[in-house]
């Protein structure tokens, strides 16, 4: 075994443009390298044969590991492959063969309600996020490693705000194409 | 509850639409997509996110219930439509018959008209 099977890629995509992460992992599909496990910002893949796929996401909280099943038995009686799950994105893959559905969405309202979960999910999200730093004044004040955590927690909160302004301009959008 | 299962889902989408209707039956999701499509004549191709997500709807308005798994692979679970699901059927086509009528009222006024 002189060929390696397995590599992992770090790249950086963002919920409003998954179209380009499913393109880039429809891509390495072509080459041969088919998606195993996603971790935040990292892909792991194995060598396979290579093939036309087709990479969907959806965003659900689920309540435990049996929804999860009921769930991911859906899909795949539908014919995609599960792949994997990030914190609540599950991410499927079907080889394109013209036959059956290609989105896992097939109207507007349903891919509408994703971003709304994802909405919900990121302001609690936030909440948390905002209300810890400041509680970490409260309790310690004045001592310089507070200070520098309480920055970068205040840096990790303003790209979670900046992203919750990018998928409520998505939904927006989304919601102009329902009306028309 | 009737009136607010009424409220939420009314006027019924057409995916709504065919798995209630799908669902006089008892079915699970892939019965339901094989039904839906062949009531639509092949038209209607639900996608898997968005069944899971009018399923979920449906069963918490009150328009569908659970009524247990499939004894073959217990990850299907079956479901099937309520009393209060019937009704609001009725009355959606109901209105959508009222519609029609108008429609075809007005198709032969108008086609008689410019004779």
């Amino acid at each position: 075994m002189s060929e390696r099977n397995v590599k992992t890629v770090r790249k950086v995509f963002f919920a409003w443009n998954e179209e380009a992460e499913a393109r880039w992992l429809q891509q390495m599909a072509l080459q041969g390298w088919h998606l195993e496990e996603v971790f935040i910002f990292t892909y792991r893949f194995v060598r396979g044969k290579p093939g036309d796929f087709v990479y969907r996401f959806d965003f659900r909280p689920m309540k435990n590991r049996k929804e999860l099943e009921e769930y991911v038995g859906l899909f795949e009686d539908a014919g995609w492959q599960y792949v994997a799950s990030l914190s609540s994105w599950h991410y499927f893959r079907r080889e394109k063969t013209g036959e059956g559905c290609d989105e896992i969405f097939s109207d507007n309202r349903s891919k509408l309600e994703k971003y709304r979960r994802l909405q919900l999910t990121m302001l609690v999200t936030s909440n948390a996020a905002l209300i810890s730093p400041l509680y970490l004044l409260v309790i310690a004040n004045h001592q310089p490693i507070i200070w520098i955590l309480f920055a970068f927690m205040m840096s990790l909160d303003i790209i979670l705000l900046y992203a919750i302004l990018r998928i409520t301009k998505l939904i927006r959008s989304l919601k102009k194409d329902l009306k028309e | 509850m009737k009136k607010s299962l009424l409220d939420e889902l009314s006027p019924l989408t057409e995916t709504s639409f065919y798995i209630l209707l799908s669902l006089y039956q008892p079915l699970h999701g892939y019965g339901i997509m094989q039904q839906v499509e062949k009531m639509s004549d092949g038209r209607v191709l639900l996608g898997a996110g968005t069944l899971y997500g009018a399923l979920s709807k449906l069963e918490k308005l009150g328009a569908i219930f659970y009524c247990g798994e499939d004894p073959e692979n217990p990850r299907r679970k079956i479901y099937q439509i309520s009393a209060d699901g019937k009704r609001l059927i009725e009355s959606e086509t109901e209105r959508i018959e009222k519609l029609a009528r108008v429609a075809c009222e007005t198709l032969l006024r108008f086609s008689e008209g410019g004779r």
